[in-house]
């Protein structure tokens, strides 16, 4: 990366960490055996496979026998609404497409829970969907746009006292090496990590299965992962999983992220006090530590977008203009319901290696670019805005 | 451009196919890391539009800043929804029958700005039918070609136009 460029797109991907690619590159240029193969390199390379297996299990608290490796987060999350084909699933509805649109496409009925204005499933509509004869709930531990954190523990409490056998699923792709995640606490059935959002290689995930939960899989011809995920085993990547998983573990990354927290809550009151009609779309409290999710009023995130890009602030957007058969952010749009603030929102998602002078850089071009672009918007600021509904 | 006479009959999709082949394959090349450089280095932002699209949104020509009640103009034409995540606005200056002055406002993509920043550029001094004859191909081929999804900015660009004239015509 330029050292010029200022990255807040981390929650779409993070860089590469250093002992990641250390990791990947001595099985690249060393252990190229067949993980499935009993001669020696094949074994080399499974213990490499079972050692990352280990690593990641140990940063969720789980056993390496519940830990699937799969090409990431959107194949885990298939996995499991395959798993539930033909049966009903409740979700809520600000999950990542890939729990969205692979439920629709296999559930026999999908329940798609409403959200409060900080994005957070209510318990009452989780006990109430319970009482309808739900087989699987998957509500994501946070969420990729706007950074709520589901009390998903909370969650699995109340399903636990119903009466009806019911499953929990959740997407912690976001949550991984940024709050700390324990399947046991969570009492979740399944959970769904990925590599890269963690400085992982972008390719490989894994979905945890509880023990004695039913499980089938989503591709099958091959005896790989205990006949859960055939395949020809992708150690390099695996091991770059598990370097990523060893290191968030070692350093205490989630302490680290804390930090990161203090400089993502500093963008966020500077922006709302500096810039004209800006409001914020992530909660207060309860908020993954590195997203930030802000809406600028008459101005369009696109061009927001890219006239920070211009700026080398990297940065990503929930607007989708309609007119090019998009649907601006369904995440906003299911917070607050309102199409302008979904196409005139920005994610600044921040990274361990984001500094005070990175947010620095985005206060010295941000305000002169929504003043712009608000000054050139046709919609007029000041107006009494009705909410299209 | 000018005096192109009779507006092209030529699909719409050919000439947007061309262009988006070459925005699309210079992106590609844009993004692919440059064999001399070691694979961890950043090559820099790429875009997905061409330069004059950059250019243009980058420096737009001729929009209104602020309110437009300073501005006198003879006629206004309005098109899309904010709602849809794109509107346009076009106010005209006429004089003898030619568009002596053309200022817009825009809320919309990159290309939405791009194309009525060219499309201004292009209208300019011209009679209303002269004027009415830049389409959105005109404007795709000006700014060196638009990604598909995004040819309907450009679209955009000329039915405000459009109707910025037709609310001269009705005025009289
Ligand atoms: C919440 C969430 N789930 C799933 C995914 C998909 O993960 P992957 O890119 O590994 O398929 C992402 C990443 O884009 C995500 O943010
Ligand atoms: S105006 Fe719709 S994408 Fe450009």
């Amino acid at each position: 990366m330029k050292p010029s460029v200022t990255y807040l797109d981390h929650a779409a991907t993070s860089p590469l960490l250093p002992v990641a690619r250390t990791a990947m590159l001595e099985v690249l240029d060393g252990t190229f055996g067949n993980a499935s193969s009993l001669h020696s390199p094949g074994h080399a390379a499974q213990n490499i496979v079972e050692d990352a297996r280990s690593a990641v299990a140990k940063l969720i608290n789980a056993s390496p026998e519940e830990i699937i490796f799969t090409s990431g987060g959107s194949e885990s999350n298939n996995t499991v609404t395959e798993t539930f084909r033909g049966q009903k699933i409740a979700v809520s509805s600000i999950e990542h497409p890939s729990v969205l649109e692979s439920s629709r496409a296999r559930a026999s009925e999908v329940i798609e829970l409403p959200v409060d204005q900080f994005g957070r499933v209510d318990m009452g509509e989780i006990s109430h969907a319970s009482q309808l004869g739900v087989n699987l709930f998957s509500i994501m531990l946070a969420n990729n746009e706007i950074g709520t954190i589901q009390p998903v523990s909370e969650f699995s409490r109340a399903l636990q006292a119903s009466d009806k056998p019911v499953y929990l699923h959740s997407d912690a792709t976001q949550a991984l090496g940024k709050i700390k995640i324990d399947v046991q606490a969570l009492g979740v059935d399944y959970l769904t990590i990925s590599a890269h959002k963690i400085g992982g290689p972008i390719g490989i995930g894994a979905l945890y299965v509880r023990q004695g939960v039913p499980f089938k899989p989503l591709i099958i011809g091959g005896h790989q992962e205990h006949l859960r995920r055939a395949g020809t085993t992708n150690t390099a990547a695996i091991a770059g999983f598990g370097a990523a998983a060893q290191w968030c573990w070692d350093n205490w990354s989630c302490k680290k992220w804390v930090e990161v927290a203090t400089l993502r809550d500093q963008l966020k009151s500077r922006i709302l006090q500096t810039i004209p009609y800006s409001s914020c779309n992530s909660p207060d409290h309860g908020c993954l530590p590195n997203i930030l999710n802000m809406s600028f009023r008459a101005a369009e995130g696109e061009s927001i977008q890219l006239y920070l890009d211009a700026d080398d602030v990297i940065v990503s957007t929930g607007s989708a203009c309609a007119s090019g058969d998009l649907e601006p952010s369904h995440v906003l749009m299911a917070l607050h319901h309102d199409a302008e603030i979904a196409h005139s929102s920005i994610r600044f998602s921040f990274g361990l290696e984001t500094t005070p002078a990175d947010i620095d850089r985005v206060m010295s071009v941000l305000p002169k670019i929504i003043a712009r672009l608000q000054g050139m918007s046709t919609i007029k600021l000041g107006e009494s805005h009705e909410k299209p509904r | 451009m000018k005096n192109q006479g009779k507006r092209s009959n030529e699909p719409h999709n050919f000439i947007v196919a061309q262009n988006t082949q070459k925005v699309n394959s210079s992106c590609a090349s844009n993004q692919s890391t440059p064999s001399n450089s070691s694979p961890s280095t950043y090559s820099g932002p790429s875009w997905v539009y061409s330069e004059i699209v950059k250019e243009h949104f980058l420096s737009p020509r001729n929009f209104l800043m602020g309110d437009e009640s300073k501005y006198p103009y003879d006629a206004e034409g309005t098109v899309g929804n904010p709602v849809c995540g794109d509107q346009m606005r076009m106010f005209l200056q006429i004089a003898d029958g030619r568009i002596a002055d053309v200022k817009w406002k825009t809320y919309g993509c990159a290309s939405a700005i791009a194309s009525t920043s060219a499309l201004s550029e292009l209208v300019k001094g011209k009679t209303l039918d002269e004027a009415l004859q830049v389409g959105p191909v005109e404007i795709t081929k000006f700014l060196g070609g638009l990604p598909q999804h995004k040819f309907h900015c450009s679209v955009l660009g000329h039915e405000a136009l459009a109707a910025a004239i037709a609310n001269f015509r009705n005025q009289r």
